[in-house]
């Protein structure tokens, strides 16, 4: 069994089947950061499969209904993904502010810096080429407490890999990417626009067109009380920054500015 | 015709524009908008909205009644607001 945590979130992940065995070591490896310790209060027990067999062999305990099966571990892993995300943001709708951002955080200050964007903006890849010197707190969702820290999720990197039909989960320690910081807190909200801008640039957003262009980005808003408040708060008095730029490794200049800005 | 407010997630207002969150769409309201959703409150009539926004912003030059049905029933449209008593043309 791999215990999981995200988003504040207990997840319990079950692997059997032939290939089972396999699968929890390769999962264990790819989620190393989001190992936590049994919890009665897993919010789901995921059952993934390897290697469904057509009939279990005489003596075996039956296998549960299983979430995923395949014989392909990488595209189980891709697949699994998804559904312990969703798992979380099921279980924090109504509690926690949920961006569909990347996220980066100071390990000195905790300050953190929220890149947000719909699938396929650049989350990833600035998470990828940034998270070498700052803290990887997630490439998926940012979950914002009500004190405006994070609820970290460190999850594996999604990466899409040449023709690959499915992405691949690659372990942050194999990337060398930064530990997540203790009390991260969200510092600034930045609205990836990846234009082909030679220089990366940001322009100021007023709050209420700020708050309509987050809404779309984010889980469950509805569910919280007074939800654009709640959004209008998360962004503080610093607002919303829409960030044009052309390549991740552009960036770690400007994000080293707007982590020390007061 | 009285005009009333739909059921709204939340409205944000800040200065003399606001965001608007019905049904599952955030709306970015203007200037005018905003002081019509500030008017019309629990409800009212839409010719003592016309009066109250012709204070606010004066006449148009196709009449203020006119006006003002004319940018209610686009509100209406949009699910902000909706009308009751509709009257027979």
């Amino acid at each position: 069994m791999l215990h999981l945590r995200g988003l504040d979130t207990p997840v319990a992940v079950e692997f059997a089947g032939p290939g089972g065995p396999d699968l929890l070591t390769a999962a264990h490896d790819a989620w190393s950061r989001c190992l936590a310790d049994p919890s009665p209060d897993a919010v789901r027990r995921l059952v993934v499969v390897g290697d469904h067999p057509a009939a279990e062999p005489h003596g075996h305990p039956p296998i549960p209904t299983p979430d995923l099966t395949g014989a392909d571990p990488a595209a189980l892993l891709d697949r699994l993904s998804p559904l312990v995300t969703l798992a979380a943001i099921e279980a924090q709708a109504g509690v926690l502010l949920m961006l569909h951002a990347a996220a980066v955080a100071d390990p000195v200050t905790g300050r953190a810096l929220a890149l947000v964007g719909p699938s396929g903006a650049g989350k990833t890849t600035a998470t990828s080429v940034l998270a070498r010197r700052w803290g990887y707190v997630t490439d998926e969702t940012v979950g914002v407490r009500e004190d405006a820290t994070i609820a970290v999720y460190p999850k594996p990197l999604s990466v899409k890999v040449g023709d690959a039909p499915f992405k691949e989960q690659r372990s942050l320690d194999a990337l060398g990417l930064a530990a997540t910081p203790s009390g991260a807190h969200l510092h600034r909200v930045l609205l990836l626009d990846r234009d082909g801008s030679p220089e990366p640039w940001v322009e100021e957003v007023g709050t209420v067109e700020a708050v309509a262009l987050l809404a779309p980005e984010t889980s469950y808003l509805s569910r919280l009380e007074r939800p654009l408040h709640r959004l209008a708060r998360a962004l503080g008095p610093r607002g919303l920054l829409r960030l044009h730029y052309r390549e991740a490794e552009q960036l770690p200049d400007l994000v080293e500015r707007l982590l020390e800005e007061d | 015709m009285r005009v009333s407010c739909t059921a709204w997630h939340d409205w944000f207002v800040e200065g003399a524009t606001s965001a608007l969150f019905v049904d599952d769409r955030v709306l970015v309201m203007s200037e005018l908008a905003t002081e019509m959703l500030r008017l019309v409150g629990d409800g009212c009539d839409v010719d003592d909205l016309a009066r109250r926004l012709g204070e606010v912003f004066g006449e148009p030059d196709n009449g203020l009644e006119e006006e003002t049905r004319t940018r209610v029933l686009e509100l209406v449209s949009t699910g902000v607001l909706q009308v009751e008593d509709v009257e027979a043309p």
